[in-house]
């Protein structure tokens, strides 16, 4: 899966540059180091919550090649196969990629909703999530 | 510039029309030294080069400073006589200086003089007040003509402006005060002045006004909505400003008082009372500082665990799609080259599975049947390998998932701890700091008190500046709603379109140079940061156990081998060292290449870094003037060192019955 484009709607462009930072500094309140960790988060909760919804205006944030091979790809082909229930595609980057940007569109939101609209500082919130 | 000779006429102690007292040096003596006890006019000679040139500028920071009207330098004996006689009288000051300016090297003089008439009362006294009053600049060229200059802020500006005068013409208790605590302000504002940010600073100013002006006009040339649009970004934009404004006064304010703060703590720490307490409350706020920084690691080790952990929130496609490709594979439907293997084996023993036997060549329909069915297979093989691998990639996905979710869970027990540690040191921090509080003590009692209040005003104004960064984000987001919307109505209204363009210009202007600003001041900082380093290096030779720095918020700072704080620690000698390194670090940074004149550069330092300072002081400007006193400062090991570098030395001397100071230049 090398050398694709990663989408997302254009009007979660904000959500994303508020949540993601640089660096060390800060931790607390931004959970999140890179856009392709709230891309995968997000994609995981909209598979959660059963939350596939189509991008309507799209914007490249991040290329394919930043995904971690051994479990960020694996994951993306998991959510592919939750959505189509067959291994045909499972080896077509693009389409799997696109079915792991739906899950990211609609899971978006529940990653505000329990990460940054919870009272607390949204990592611990991040970690209460995933270790409950 | 360098300085030529300068003439006194019945300045302080200086009677009558004195003869010119010769300051010219040269690259091999840069030095030129006058010596004299104290109250034989040493400072009164400082203060009347920094008269000549500063004029009524210098007489209000006399005002301010030393509470002397420029009429109280006016000579005693002088003035009794022309009072007696009744006669006006002058006091002047004359300077002859070399500049380099864009014409090369030319010769100036700069004369202020003042004409007096003395008035006695009716029991005797006497007063004086000014007749008249001159500044005169003339630059001499170089066929020998006096050609007037205007005597402007322009010209001083170039050649040594007044706002930076002060660190290049400066007195002993100067140079001790730099590096004590609470002095971070005048360190920033030292280095902010010397490379010229105030200018940077005045531009900035400058576009944020025109963006305002330009919105103010196209707000006058719109029509109907769009109108009502303009006037609130402009409204908006004046906000924006008064806001950043307001951040930064903030920001300075609480600068003021954490300096303030850390005066009052270094004079707490040298109560005796407080000693033993301060100690222990400077170790647990050295416990506190670090348990935060091991807070920060280990959450950012938490945010790097957890970015694999929260895939396991959607783990269980991944177990099911494993699942099926270990069932496919037990099964054999995956991957397909055991088939083909399969394919070859009967080819190699030419009988069908079905039992059919056949000739494995081309031609026979039992082998042309079975080879077209191989060749469709093998075109499926690379994938069903792939599927084999991406089995393998779940298996270990899961297995690293896991291990993550269990390091984040440790990390997590990890931080708990750190918190519980962070808030008992907090706690017993307050303690310290009440039983601080009630000692009985009436210095440390007022001292705690002051602190109190100071640290009571820092909490108000963290507060307020959150409350303000606040603000200043959400205006940022309307400012740029609105001006998406006034641009979209400005393009139906053409003249209004053209205001926005210009307004927005500036505005983007004025962010750039703001930028630019906040870069050129961190570079700044950490440039005279690395000569303050180098400097010190030079001026004490024990230093190497001490690592200099100039902190992001200005504090001169000193640091032991184990990295601890340790400018309390710095004998007097030596953190004058640090001040007067700081100061040649300005002088190097500046570019203006400015005469140093030092009013008893080592009236306090201890006897022990005379030497090493004297050693160094030729070199720190092309033109350094020193005010010495006799034994203290002029001494068997300064003197061998500075006479050589020397082109002229001056023996004050003063006389207490006529009250005058007279020169002798020792050869």
């Amino acid at each position: 899966m090398k050398n694709l484009r990663v989408y997302i709607d254009k009007d979660k462009h904000e959500t994303y540059e508020k949540l993601v930072k640089r660096g060390s500094e800060n931790p607390d309140h931004f959970p999140f180091q890179t856009m392709k960790d709230l891309f995968m988060l997000s994609a995981c909760l909209g598979y959660k919550y059963d939350a596939y919804e189509e991008i309507g205006s799209s914007k490249d944030i991040f290329s394919s090649d930043v995904f971690d091979e051994k479990v960020d790809i694996p994951m993306i082909i998991s959510l592919a196969f939750a959505k189509e229930k067959t291994l045909m595609n499972l080896l077509n980057g693009r389409k799997v990629l696109d079915v792991a940007q739906g899950y990211a569109n609609g899971g978006i939101g529940y990653v505000v909703e329990e990460i940054i609209n919870n009272p607390g500082k949204p990592l611990n919130n991040l970690v209460e999530m995933i270790i409950d | 510039m360098k300085l030529q000779r300068i003439e006194i006429e019945n300045f302080a102690s200086y009677y009558g029309k004195n003869a010119p007292i010769h300051l010219e040096t040269d690259s091999k003596k840069p030095l030129v030294i006058f010596i004299g006890g104290t109250g034989f006019g040493k400072t009164s000679l400082f203060d009347a080069i920094n008269w000549s040139l500063y004029g009524e500028e210098y007489e209000n920071d006399l005002l301010k400073v030393k509470e002397r009207s420029i009429v109280d330098y006016l000579n005693e004996t002088a003035l009794s006589e022309a009072a007696n006689d009744n006669d006006r009288l002058n006091m002047s000051v004359t300077l002859y200086f070399e500049h380099d300016g864009d014409n090369g090297v030319r010769e100036y003089y700069i004369k202020q003089s003042l004409l007096l008439q003395p008035k006695k009362d009716k029991k005797g006294n006497v007063s004086v007040e000014i007749v008249d009053r001159n500044h005169n600049l003339k630059e001499i060229t170089p066929q020998g003509d006096h050609e007037t200059i205007p005597y402007t802020r322009t010209f001083l500006d170039e050649i040594l402006p007044n706002n930076v005068k002060s660190y290049f013409l400066f007195d002993g208790d100067r140079i001790h005060n730099l590096a004590k605590p609470g002095n971070s302000q005048e360190v920033q504002d030292a280095i902010y002045r010397v490379v010229d940010l105030e200018i940077v600073r005045n531009a900035c100013e400058h576009l944020q006004e025109t963006a305002l002006w330009y919105g103010r006009r196209a707000a006058k040339s719109a029509k109907g909505e769009l109108s009502e649009v303009e006037n609130a970004y402009s409204e908006e934009l004046k906000f924006r400003n008064d806001l950043k404004t307001k951040i930064s006064d903030i920001k300075r304010e609480r600068q003021a008082i954490k300096d303030q703060i850390e005066l009052i703590d270094a004079k707490l720490k040298d109560l005796p009372e407080t000693k033993a307490l301060q100690e222990r409350k400077n170790q647990l706020n050295k416990e506190l500082t670090q348990n935060i920084e091991n807070q920060k690691v280990l959450k950012n080790q938490m945010r790097e665990e957890a970015s694999k952990a929260f895939l396991g929130l959607a783990n269980a496609p991944l177990i099911e799609l494993r699942d099926l490709l270990k069932e496919k594979r037990a099964k054999g439907e995956i991957p397909k080259h055991i088939r083909e293997t399969f394919f070859q084996d009967l080819f190699d023993q030419e009988e069908c599975i079905c039992g059919t036997e056949f000739n494995a060549k081309e031609g026979d329909p039992v082998y042309d049947t079975l080879m077209t069915r191989l060749e469709s297979e093998k075109n499926r093989s690379a994938e069903e390998d792939q599927l084999i691998d991406l089995y393998h990639i779940l298996n270990n996905a899961e297995v690293i998932i896991n291990h993550s979710k269990e390091e984040l869970t440790i990390k997590e027990d990890g931080i708990i701890e750190l918190e519980k540690e962070e808030k008992s040191l907090l706690y017993q921090i307050q303690e310290i700091d009440s039983e601080l509080g009630e000692l009985p003590v009436e210095d440390v009692k007022v001292l705690w008190d002051q602190r109190k209040e100071r640290k009571d005003r820092d909490d108000e104004l963290i507060a307020e500046l959150t409350t303000k960064q606040d603000e200043q984000k959400n205006t940022e987001k309307k400012l740029k709603e609105l001006d998406d919307e006034r641009k979209a109505l400005g393009k139906k209204q053409q003249e209004a379109g053209a205001q926005h363009l210009r307004s927005e210009l500036a505005k983007q202007s004025a962010d750039i140079l703001n930028t630019l600003y906040d870069d050129f001041a961190e570079k700044s900082r950490k440039t005279v940061e690395d000569l303050t380093i180098e400097e010190f290096k030079e001026f004490v030779i024990s230093s190497s156990g001490y690592q200099v720095a100039l902190s992001e918020d200005y504090s001169l700072e000193v640091l032991d081998s184990n990295g601890n704080r340790a400018l309390q620690r710095l004998s007097m000698g030596q953190s004058q060292c640090l001040s007067l390194a700081f100061i040649t670090a300005i002088s190097r940074v500046s570019r203006k290449n400015p005469p140093l004149v030092i009013d008893m550069p080592f009236s306090r330092l201890d006897h022990s870094v005379h030497a090493a300072v004297s050693q160094r002081l030729p070199k720190l400007a092309e033109q350094t003037i020193l005010f010495l006193i006799p034994e203290v400062e002029w001494n068997k090991t300064t003197q061998p060192n500075l006479s050589k570098y020397a082109k002229h030395v001056y023996e004050m001397h003063f006389d207490e019955t006529m009250r005058q100071t007279t020169l002798t230049e020792v050869k």
